[in-house]
């Protein structure tokens, strides 16, 4: 049996291999709650083999977007197409390919570890003996073995995501959505879910991730795109050699874009 | 001190604000009417019992002293009831990790907490009343206001005490996995004491009597001792013993909430041992296990649900011996309450499936199967633990009821049972579809299910019973009639069926809907 220490031991930081086929790609989606309108006619394609970073200031309408890609949100109009299949809410058998870690983790609270990651298996048609296999070893590598009979609503904030991290990948998914995967997590495990992701990437995986910590994005990802109050305002490679530049302009980081995008707020507090 | 008043303040006010929130929800609008109702009965009993009539009492019957003791002892009961059924008073205060955020002391904490559930509507609404009595003993010339208000005051807070001193006690004991266990052979063994009293050859003035000695030390004896005292010596004894309440109390209080809660074991869990959940799922078809058994191991979890299982059979002991003592047929009685059974076990887990799931109902639309069969699957499990509970009642009822048991008489009661079990479920499908709302795990108390909830299960026995009674079905006719027991139980079967079918597209349909009613929307 393989553990995931063993497998971090034997992959190197690979480099990005970009691919041609798609993965994802979305067309015109567009999302409106009654009058509001959440996500606005949106347009992407992420390539297979591709880390893909999807930023955007709260309430942007990721979440949202994820929502309609994941099928946990119906689409008010525009398509989403997986693995190069239509998505639908219904599309039972893509979903077996895809890991999901969702806004909130959605956890079933009541539920023990590694419970909820036997649950997990099972629902996506593991055997018992692989479904066991894999539990113990993801419980192992995220250290969290020793839970006991605790449930998941005592698990501290970054227990949870590591348990929703699990769980997502627990079927060896072909296409990943991580919805804000790095935040709360400690740094260890947070470089070794680095390795992961890369080394998912380099095998013909994809990931499509969200994100507020525009460093580790710059630093993972093949491709960041940004939203902004639902629309796609921008999107850009983010190879060694790709310039990052918006309206003319030319940036030095990511951060920079982001904030010439979204602004800057200057507001300051004098109390404070 | 003055900071600390004044948070003190501001925390009374976010609780009003709180029930005011809460009263604009559907829920909160029949909690309303309750309460309208409470207000209503209380001040009946402000004016009829409260201030005039127990001087009336006191001037005909020579006995002010009888009178006081029942209607402080009612406003305790009431305090204590409605503090457990409708999740206010001491139930609703603020938790201590909850008032961790505010700056306030561990003693100002306990302060803040308890000055909250005092404050809340129902014990108001009791100090209205014993402002009413105390006026009626000013009118009557009994005592004066100024004197009786400090004992009213002190019994008003003895009695706040002693309820929050159980609530906390309840919630303590249903933290450990055996606490469920221990209150249910208390309570079991509580009913099984009052029926074996009542049903002793006691005479009503002897039974009076004991209860007269078991009582005499309550809050509210000490106080109606006070307020009705004839000399300094009873005046001064029953004052010590109302303080010493107030006193015992608060100690008490502090010490049950100092308790720790019941910590889950630091250890490694064998992965390799089957658990009993998975072997139970197995019964199912293969693409519901894993649903199936999350499901059981929540409506086991569920402190609620282990309640319902385990308080069946003593309800039902309490039913059958109201009944007979009111001259109902033992067999329509029987009939009717097993045709509740197995749905009143589960009822809270049935009717509100997805609630329970909280923020884990996100996780459903990405699983690869469709909403409907994750549906089905807790409907399978809620079935087969009612049918676990109703075979337990079943059992005691059987040996309870002293009828002569037949091959036909348990047949009937198990077709009956069926009928109501599918009867109920298919309705409760329904209603866990249309009606979800958030539960938490670890209250114990206060309002779970939703108002369609509560009238099924109010007006769930009263069909059958007139059913029955139509039919005619009585200890003498009860085998003749079992064909009609067993098209009941088909046609039960029938409307689960149709039911399960019909709320699939409907609950695709809705299915952002209850997803936002449960965990709230999509941040974007």
């Amino acid at each position: 049996m393989n553990t995931g220490i063993k497998q971090i031991n034997a992959v190197n930081d690979s480099p990005k291999s970009p691919t041609s086929a798609s993965a994802i790609e979305v067309a015109q989606l567009t999302k409106k709650y009654g009058e509001f309108t959440a996500v606005d006619q949106l347009s992407l394609t992420v390539p297979t083999g591709r880390i893909f970073g999807f930023l955007g200031p709260n309430g942007a309408g990721k979440s949202t977007t994820i929502g309609c890609m994941t099928g946990l949100l119906e689409p008010t109009a525009g398509g989403v197409t997986l693995l190069g299949h239509p998505f639908s809410a219904n599309s039972v058998d893509l979903k077996r390919r895809i890991g999901v870690m969702p806004e909130g983790l959605a956890l079933f609270d009541q539920l023990r570890a590694h419970e909820f990651l036997s649950f997990q298996a099972r629902m996506f048609g593991l055997s018992e003996s692989v479904t066991r296999e894999r539990v113990t070893e993801l419980l192992t590598v995220f250290d969290i073995a020793k839970t006991g009979t605790k449930p998941l609503a005592e698990f501290s904030t970054g227990m949870r995501k590591k348990v929703a991290f699990a769980a997502a990948v627990i079927h060896a998914p072909k296409l990943l959505f991580l919805d804000e995967p790095f935040e709360s997590i400690d740094p260890s495990t947070v470089a070794m879910l680095k390795v992961w992701l890369r080394r998912f990437a380099s095998q013909g995986g994809t990931v499509f991730m969200t994100s507020h910590v525009l460093e580790t994005v710059e630093r993972i990802c093949d491709e960041v795109a940004i939203i902004h109050a639902g629309k796609l305002a921008w999107q850009s490679p983010l190879s060694d050699d790709a310039e990052l530049s918006s309206n003319g302009k030319r940036f030095s980081n990511l951060e920079e874009v982001f904030l010439s995008i979204v602004g800057r707020s200057e507001k300051t507090l004098d109390w404070l | 001190m003055a900071q600390n008043l004044r948070l003190l303040w501001l925390l009374v006010r976010l609780r009003y604000k709180l029930l005011w929130a809460q009263a604009r929800t559907s829920a909160g609008k029949a909690a309303i009417f309750f309460a309208l109702y409470l207000i209503g009965a209380l001040t009946f009993a402000l004016v009829a019992l409260g201030g005039v009539s127990s001087g009336v009492l006191a001037a005909h019957s020579g006995h002010p002293l009888v009178a006081t003791r029942a209607i402080l002892a009612s406003l305790f009961a009431t305090g204590l009831t409605v503090s457990l059924m409708m999740g206010i008073g001491p139930s609703a205060a603020f938790s201590d990790p909850v008032l961790r955020r505010y700056p306030l002391s561990a003693r100002w904490r306990f302060v803040a907490q308890h000055l909250v559930g005092i404050l809340d509507p129902v014990w108001i609404f009791i100090s209205a009343t014993l402002l009413g009595l105390c006026a009626g003993f000013q009118i009557m010339g009994i005592r004066s206001i100024l004197a009786s208000l400090p004992t009213a005051l002190a019994f008003l807070v003895a009695s706040y005490l002693c309820c929050a001193t159980m609530i906390v006690l309840v919630r303590r004991a249903l933290q450990f996995s055996l606490g469920p266990l221990l209150l249910m052979v208390g309570s079991v063994l509580l009913v099984l004491a009052v029926i074996a009293l009542t049903s002793s050859r006691l005479s009503g003035i002897q039974l009076w009597r004991y209860l007269e000695k078991l009582v005499s030390i309550t809050p509210a004896i000490a106080a109606a001792g006070v307020l009705t005292a004839d000399n300094g010596v009873n005046e001064l004894f029953s004052a010590t013993l109302l303080l010493a309440w107030v006193f015992i109390s608060a100690v008490a209080l502090r010490m049950v909430q100092r308790l720790e809660p019941a910590s889950s074991l630091d250890r490694a869990v064998d992965l390799e041992q089957e658990s009993p959940y998975d072997v139970i799922a197995r019964l199912f078809p293969r693409t519901v296990q894993p649903l199936v058994a999350k499901s059981l191991r929540y409506h086991l979890r569920c402190n609620r649900v282990r309640y319902s299982l385990l308080m069946t059979g003593p309800l039902l002991l309490f039913i059958n011996y109201m009944g007979r003592h009111a001259g109902s047929d033992p067999v329509n009685l029987l009939l009717s309450f097993m045709f509740i059974a197995g749905f009143f076990s589960t009822l809270v887990m049935s009717v509100n499936f997805f609630g329970w799931d909280g923020a884990g109902v996100r996780r459903y639309p990405l699983l690869p199967v469709s909403l409907p069969v994750v549906l089905r699957a807790n409907s399978l499990a809620s079935i087969l633990l009612g049918a676990l509970g109703a075979l337990l009642t079943l059992v005691i009822a059987v040996a309870a009821a002293h009828l002569p048991v037949t091959a036909r008489l348990l047949l009937v009661l198990l077709l009956d049972a069926l009928a109501g079990l599918l009867f109920f479920h298919a309705i409760a499908l329904w209603i866990a579809v249309l009606s979800p709302r958030r539960a938490d795990f670890n209250t114990m108390m206060g309002n779970v299910v939703s108002l369609p909830a509560k009238l099924v299960l109010i007006f769930g026995m009263v069909p059958v019973m007139v059913v029955n009674s139509g039919l005619g079905i009585s200890l003498e006719k009860y085998s003749e009639q079992w064909k009609w027991m067993g098209l009941g139980a088909l046609l039960s079967g029938g409307v689960y069926a149709f039911s399960s079918a019909l709320v699939g597209p409907v609950l695709t349909r809705r299915r952002e809907k209850l997803v936002e009613q449960v965990a709230g929307a999509v941040s974007n």
